[in-house]
Parts: C-alpha cells; structure tokens; sequence
C-alpha cells in the first residue's frame, strides 16, 4: 500500500531519501504542469521542478500540516515559477536568423502562446495561482481553494475575474499587433 | 449584454464544471449573442486547449531532475558536519576563552564582519538575478536619510544589524533592490521607492514594481521615479504598457500625465488610451482630449 503524505513527512524527517523520492514522484507531473503554466517552456518548467523540490526539501520542517501538502508544493512551485519569470529577464535577446524562422501558421501558434504566457504572469498572484491550478494543474475548484486558502465559493469567484481580467489583457494585445 | 450580471455566477459555476446541463444550455445560449460572455467562454475553451497541449515530460528527464535533487541534499548533508564542527569550534573556544580572559570577546566581532561580508556580496552582485540569488535576505528593512548623502539601515539578516552607508554604497542598493522585489510590506516598499529614485542602477527593479507590484501605490510611485528617465525606451515601453493594461485607471492616468508631459509620440499615447474599451477608459479619453488640445 502507497504511504501517505504523513508517514512520507515523518520519514523524510528521520532522514530517509527514499521517502522524499517517493514524495517528488508522488507530486512531479504537477508542478511541472504549473510551472509550465507560468513560464510556457518545457525546459524551464523542468528546471522549476528541480528548485521547487530543493525548496521542499529545505523547508519540510517547517510544513505545519494546516493545509494539505500538495497544496503547501504548489505555492513553493509557483512563487519557485515566478523567481524563474523575474530572472528570465536578465537573459540575452537571441539574433535571429530568418532561414529558420518557423511557417506562418505556427508562428502565429507561437505568438498567441507567448500572448497567453504573457498576460497569465501580469495577473495577480491569485488569480494567476488560480488560473495555473484549474488549465494547467487540472485542478479541482476544491483544490485550488485550498492552494489560495479561501472558500470554494471565493476561488470560483477568483477564478472567473482571473478570466475576466485576461481576456481584457489579450484583447488589448491582440488589438496592438494589429 | 444587459442581463450579463445574471450569467456571473453561473459563468463562475460553469468555469468550475459546477453547471447543471440546463444551465450550460441557458448559459450558451445567452453567450451566442453577447460578445463579452461569449468572449470569456471562448477564452475559457483555449485555456482548456492549452492546458491540454502542455508538452507531457519524460520520465527520464524527471528522474534525471531528481537525481539532481537528491545528490543536492546529500552534498548538503555532507557539509553540515563540518559546519557543526565549525559552528561548535566558534562558539565554544570563545566560550572556553571567554572563562578566562573575561566576558568580552564573544560579543565583539560578528556584526562588522558579517556586515563585511555582506558588503563583499553587494558588491559582487551585478544585476537583478545576483540578487534574488544571494545567500543573504533582507528582512524588517527600515531606511532613515541622515545629513550628506548617508543612510541609516536596519534590518535582519541571520542577526539584527544596524548600519550608516552611503546612499551609493552597493549594500544600499542591494537592500534597496531586494525590498522591491521580495514580498516585502507596503510600507517598506514604498520607502525602499523613495530611495531608489536616487539611484539610476535601480531601474530594473523599478520596472519590475511597475509592472508587478500589487499595490497601485507602490506602482504609482514608481512611475514618479520612472519619469525621469523617459529618454530609455525600456522605460517608455513599460509606461505605454501600463497605460494601457495597468488594472488601475488612477495608475493609467499617472502614466498618461507623465508620458504626455514628456512629448512622447501621441500616436503612441492614443494607441494605448484606445486599446481598451471598458470601465474607467472614458476618464482616460477625457485626459487625453484635453491634453491633445493644449498648444
């Protein structure tokens, strides 16, 4: 029978690697689905899995119980996401050759998905958590309460002006590229 | 559109695949003719596109990431003995020595050598990425202009420290850029914007307030710094930026002074001001007619 997240914590907490093997396995597929939320590139999203559980590891003892763990990773995922955003910046702009740049029709694809990527990390924080959780993290209303910890009437609430707020954000940029 | 209020809660619900079938019959069928529930639907069925597109990872590539993690924590296991070993031969040979040479010695030191090293890390730090990445953060940060061009700092990093530097000096600037940056108060952020307008070097994490920060104050008074340096293109593209999707209409208006103040190209400036239709743009057309019209 799988372990459950408590005997896991106590385990890790006497010092066993196998356990916190066990834990990354239990949780890896979802935090890299939010943290591609957040950064939109296979690669990086794989690089926040790797901070994102460095971090949990670091931080376990400190884990109180006062929710539950998997929503206890998704907040260090997402802020680890967010710490990977604000660093991306001070990367250098590639020259591009235009040979291999890629066919119409997919650099549109192209630019409507950084388009989205874009506006979902000019949302707040709740609203981007929420809107990463239920597209990405095909999280349950449920779920994405106990991430923002907050009633599920209130992350429905979230969620829909999280919506409203990116759709007014895309048609603004969609308008300017026109 | 009238009776969109109606559908809110019933958007909300259906977002939350929560919707009877009779009401997602309802729901389509007033969003067929309305273009802003409809709009929010479509956007909701790419975002379920795009969720549903994510590249799956490999197994392989998450083992490897895992491996990483786990050498990671035991090299870090590793060292902890010898930091035991370095902590216990610091505090207790001064202990030890303190028994018989007085109280003295144990107090002395740590601060101006930590402040040091802090200083060494500062200075060492060159952009906004050294900074998010060093070992030390700067908490409970409080700043106090003092007479020339001096500060007074206090804050806790690992100890409570205490410190006058030039306002130029890079730990000032570290600080400074951290307090913008992390999760820190309201309160301190605006003070740590205050001091930052001084310092040129800052800019990055100014823009980064800007255009991040949740607190319009706080993006209301980094516009007041940015406009000073309207001549970068960086600075004017992030201001065109928040006149035109900054959340707050008070925080559009701000740009829209500051960017017509300093003569940026108007088409630029209507663009922006056209490029939203909803709540709030009306004030901003106002403005902008009003500007337009001055000689």
């Amino acid at each position: 029978m799988e372990p459950t997240d408590d005997e896991l914590i106590a385990e890790i907490g006497s010092g066993s690697d196998l356990a916190f093997d066990r834990l990354m396995r239990r949780y890896r597929r979802l935090v890299y689905r939010v943290a591609y939320g957040y950064t939109g590139d296979a690669d990086s999203a794989l690089d926040v899995v790797q901070e994102t559980f460095l971090k949990v590891h670091t931080r376990l003892g400190s884990f109180r119980g006062e929710g539950t763990l998997k929503s206890w990773i998704v907040r260090i995922a997402a802020n680890e996401a967010m710490n990977w955003k604000r660093a991306s910046w001070r990367l250098p702009t590639t020259v591009l050759d235009e040979s291999t740049l890629p066919r119409p029709e997919i650099e549109t694809d192209a630019i409507a998905g950084r388009t989205l990527t874009r506006s979902i990390a000019a949302l707040g924080p709740k609203h981007r958590l929420a809107i990463v959780l239920r597209y990405y993290g095909e999280r349950s209303t449920r779920e994405i309460a106990d991430a923002l910890d907050c009633s599920e009437g209130t992350a429905r609430n979230v969620l829909f002006r999280g919506l409203t707020k990116l759709r007014t954000m895309m048609t603004a940029s969609q308008e300017s590229l026109r | 559109m009238s009776d969109c209020a109606r559908f809110e809660s019933m958007i909300e619900r259906y977002l939350a695949s929560d919707l009877d079938p009779k009401g997602v019959s309802e729901l389509l069928a007033h969003a067929a003719d309305c273009e802003t529930c409809g709009g929010l639907l479509a956007l909701h069925g790419d975002l379920a596109e795009a969720g549903r597109s994510v590249p799956e990872p490999d197994d392989a590539d998450l083992d490897r990431r895992q491996e990483r993690v786990l050498r990671a924590i035991g090299l870090r296991r590793a060292r902890r003995p010898l930091r035991y070993a370095a902590l216990a031969a610091g505090v207790m040979l001064p202990l030890a020595l303190g028994v018989v040479l007085g109280r003295a010695l144990p107090r002395s030191g740590s601060g101006p050598r930590l402040l040091e090293a802090l200083h060494a890390e500062a200075a060492s730090n060159q952009g906004l990425t050294d900074v998010e990445d060093s070992p030390f953060t700067y908490s409970n940060v409080s700043y106090s202009r003092l007479e020339g061009d001096r500060v007074a700092l206090d804050f806790d990093v690992t100890t409570h420290l205490t410190a006058v530097e030039s306002e130029r000096s890079p730990l000032v600037r570290e600080v400074l850029a951290q307090s913008l940056l992390n999760p820190a108060s309201v309160g301190e952020r605006l003070k740590a914007m205050s001091f930052a307008a001084a310092d040129p070097k800052l800019e990055k994490a100014v823009l980064f307030a800007l255009r991040n920060d949740e607190s319009v104050a706080v993006r209301l008074s980094a516009l007041t710094v940015l406009v000073g340096r309207l001549d970068d293109e960086e600075v004017r593209g992030a201001m065109i930026a928040a006149l035109r999707s900054d959340p707050s209409v008070q925080v559009r208006l701000a740009a829209l002074e500051s960017l017509a103040s300093h003569r940026v190209d108007p088409r630029r400036i209507r663009d922006a001001v056209h490029d939203r239709p909803e709540a709030g743009n009306e004030a901003l057309m106002v403005r902008l007619a009003e500007l337009e019209r001055k000689p």
